[in-house]
Formats: C-alpha cells, structure tokens, sequence
C-alpha cells in the first residue's frame, strides 16, 4: 500500500471567489487564519473564534461554514467563498445594497457573516419566509442591529436577485 | 500539540494509519469540538498528537436503509441527516435532533460519528439513537465489533473505543411505528444552544391505541445515555391517559436524581424532565398538549 502522507506544513490549493490559490498551512492553521494571515482576506471577521457568533462564516463548497473551526488542510481541493467575492466590477451585490438602504449595519462586524449566510439561504430558497430568513442566520450574533433590519434587508434582497415572483 | 496531519483516502488507509500511531492519533472530522477544545488549551498538555482527518473518505459518509436495517456512517453530518428523506421517514425524531445541533454552519461541519464519541450528556443524537436501540460498528486492523449504543460509553466523554479503532457507522432496525416517535429540547435559547434537558420517545402502539412498546431517552440528566426502563414499564400495556403518561414522566426524574444525586440545579430540572416528558411522550402520540 502506498504510504499515506504526514504532514507538518504542506502546500494546498482551493479556489478563493474563483481565484485558484496556493497556500502553505501548518497543522494548526484554521481555514480563517488561512483566509485572513496568508490570503489578506480580512473582510472575513473572527469573533469568538468557538463558532458561537458567525462572524467568521464563509461558503464552503456551497455550504455555509464557520472558518474558525474549519481546519486548513480540511480546505484543500475545495471550492471557498468570502465577502470580498460579492462585489462584481465596483458593483454591490444586491444583498449589500439590501443592508445598507435597510441600515442593517451598525458596528459592521457581524454584516461579512450574515451576507453569507443570506446568499446561501437566496441560492436555496430565492424567496424565503422570515422565519426561513431568521433559521438561516440563526448562527450568526448581532449585537447592533436587532436583527429586524437584517431580516427585512434579506427579504428586500430575494426581491431584488429574483423579481419574478 | 498537533505534530502534523494525515488526511487518508480510504478506510483501509485509515486503519493502517490507526494501527500504526495508536493514541499518538486522533480522528477529525467535523473539527467543531476538536478546535474549541483546542482553543480551550485542553490538549497543550497532552500528548502530541497526529491529526488524522476523515473528511477526504467519501466511504464514510452515507445514509442507506438494508433489510428494514438503517445504516449512518460516521462522517455524515448532521445537516445531511437532518435533511435526509430517508430519516424523516423512519426516524423523524433523529432528523429533529440533529436539526437542533448548534448552528447551520455547525451542522454543516460536525458529524453523527463526531457527536458520539465526543460523549457529551449533551448530545443531541445520543437520546434518539438510544431509544432506537442503535449500535455503533468499531472497525481496526484486526477486525469489528458491534456494541450497543448505551453500552458504548463509560461516562461523561469517555467511550470504551480501543486505541487504533475507528467508530464506522452506527445503525438501528427501522422502527415499527416511525411516526410515534418525538424529540424534545430545552436549551437557554433557541439557536446555538448546548442541551439543558432533552428526551427522545418511541412508542409502539397497536389498532386499540394500547402502547405495546416504550423506549424513552433523556439527554442532559443522566452521566451517558440510557433508557428508562421504570418509564417505559410504566407505558407498556397501557392506553395511554393523562394519570399514566404522568407516571411515566415522573419516573424519568426519579431516575435523574437516583443516578445523578440532588444537585444545585435539581429543583429545576426535575420538574421540567417531568414536565418534558410528559409533553413528548404526547407528542410521540400525536397529541398536542401544552
């Protein structure tokens, strides 16, 4: 049988926004430290770095994941998508134009988190109920805003993305 | 310490790895408990340890029903079960539990295999699958076994899985009645909430509305899963009244504090497992009853 390698630093590779990287990781390097140290990645913010808060979710093969608990040689061959990815040509995705008319940003720390969350949901579902919309960032903590706006603001968006129904 | 990571592709790799390092390894999958623990400093101290990820093995993951047999390996994620048609069919309570682990984004990453081993009295999976009467299969180099989920642990977070085992699926038969089955949680709020009280009931009822079989679960009370059996004794034969189901609820918080003594949070928590029970065990029947 082939040996099965072991690793204390390696070289992996994924895809960042569309972007093919490769990154050398250690063991102990989470998919964030990745995202944030090697990458300059900082849209992506780290709160309680124990998966309570959100802030740090990113979309991971399509599926919304905290990156503080993901570990980086989980990320190798995956396919990763972080807020600096919504924003096409100097254009606002229109979930951001969504929180910023609906000013469901104040401190701003948690809003990278919860825009993920929402695409994720959009792409599942384009027209979520409220109470889908509140499921769906059930993970994620805001400690500004309430929660209201961010609902109202992820509706708004499912309108704007999909105005056929 | 973390001395590396080895991330097999096969089971079979896997076990070799296993065999080969023994407690210098330890299993990741999900990763959710592993890196707060780690964040939490608990392993500095230990051993240093090889990270062997199991998330590049696609043959660890699957949900497949065999011969009335319900098959879940161990890298399937709680989110996959919980969505899974399959569970909601023949285990709705199972899919419930799992819906109720963490966040989405906890549920997309941890997995069944993770929850059990981990052997939290929190664990949302471990009261369902006890009332299933599950079995986890342990596989190594040197063979398997199968052991019954309930005798599978020997405390809170400690198992009697050997050094170089590998936890592979765990499975249960297909309930009789999948539709009188209920899982109840409280936890301090609704999302991301560690278990403060749980319960899982199966009943088996016949055309006369008499509870032929009971299986009753409490998560969060007792040091590992068990069933009931005063509870499910309490049921059996019966059709179910107010008076019974009562009696039945009550010896689930007898049995809490038999096993885990009276404790500064007792005068909570017994009334409330009686209370959750009580309301799962009618759920279980179809009633709903506040």
């Amino acid at each position: 049988m082939k040996q099965v390698d072991r690793c204390k630093m390696k070289l992996i590779s994924f895809t960042v926004n569309g972007t093919d990287v490769k990154v050398e990781i250690s063991a102990s390097d989470r998919l964030i430290d990745v995202l944030r140290d090697k990458l300059r990645l900082t849209g992506t913010k780290e709160g309680c770095g124990i998966g309570e808060c959100g802030a740090c979710t990113v979309i991971m093969n399509g599926v919304p994941v905290n990156s503080c608990l993901v570990p980086a040689f989980q990320a190798e061959g995956s396919v990763i998508e972080t807020v600096e990815g919504l924003e096409q040509s100097g254009k606002l995705h229109p979930l951001q134009e969504a929180f910023v008319d609906h000013a469901a940003i104040q401190c701003g720390f948690c809003t990278p988190g919860m825009l993920m969350s929402a695409l994720a949901l959009l792409r599942e579902n384009p027209h979520p109920t409220r109470e889908e919309i509140a499921r769906a960032i059930s993970g994620n903590l805001c400690r500004c805003t309430g929660y209201h706006q961010i609902i109202e603001a992820i509706e708004d968006a499912s309108m704007r993305m999909d105005p056929t129904e | 310490m973390t001395l590396g990571f080895i991330r097999p592709k096969t089971v079979g790799e896997l076990l070799e790895v296993l065999a080969e390092y023994k407690d210098g390894s330890k299993i990741v999958a999900g990763a959710t408990d592993l890196l707060v623990q780690q964040r939490n400093s608990k392993q500095v101290e230990g051993k240093p340890l090889y990270l062997v990820d199991i998330t590049g093995i696609p043959e660890l993951a699957y949900i497949n029903v065999e011969s009335g047999v319900v098959r879940i390996g161990a890298a399937t994620t709680h989110r996959d079960i919980a969505r899974s048609t399959v569970i909601q069919d023949v285990a709705p309570f199972l899919a419930d539990a799992c819906l109720t682990v963490g966040s989405p984004q906890i549920r997309a990453r941890g997995t069944i295999g993770g929850n059990i081993i981990n052997a939290s009295p929190a664990a949302d999976s471990l009261p369902p699958l006890a009332a299933l009467s599950a079995q986890v299969r342990l596989v190594s180099k040197r063979g398997s076994r199968d052991i019954a989920i309930c005798d599978f642990f020997k405390g809170p977070y400690k198992t009697v899985i050997e050094p170089g085992e590998l936890l592979q699926e765990v499975f249960f038969k297909v309930p009789k009645n999948p539709g009188n089955c209920s899982f109840l949680k409280i936890g301090r709020r609704e999302a991301v909430a560690i278990s403060r009280l749980s319960v899982a009931v199966l009943l088996d009822v016949d055309e006369s509305g008499k509870i032929t079989e009971a299986a009753i679960a409490p998560g969060s009370c007792l040091p590992m899963p068990a069933r009931i059996v005063r509870a499910e004794e309490t049921l059996t034969g019966k059709v179910p009244d107010e008076e019974t189901v009562e009696a039945a609820a009550n010896e689930v918080g007898e049995e809490m504090v038999r096993v885990s003594g009276v404790r500064w949070s007792t005068p909570y928590k017994k009334p409330v497992i009686c209370a959750l029970t009580r309301r799962a065990i009618w759920k279980a029947l179809g009633v709903d009853v506040d």
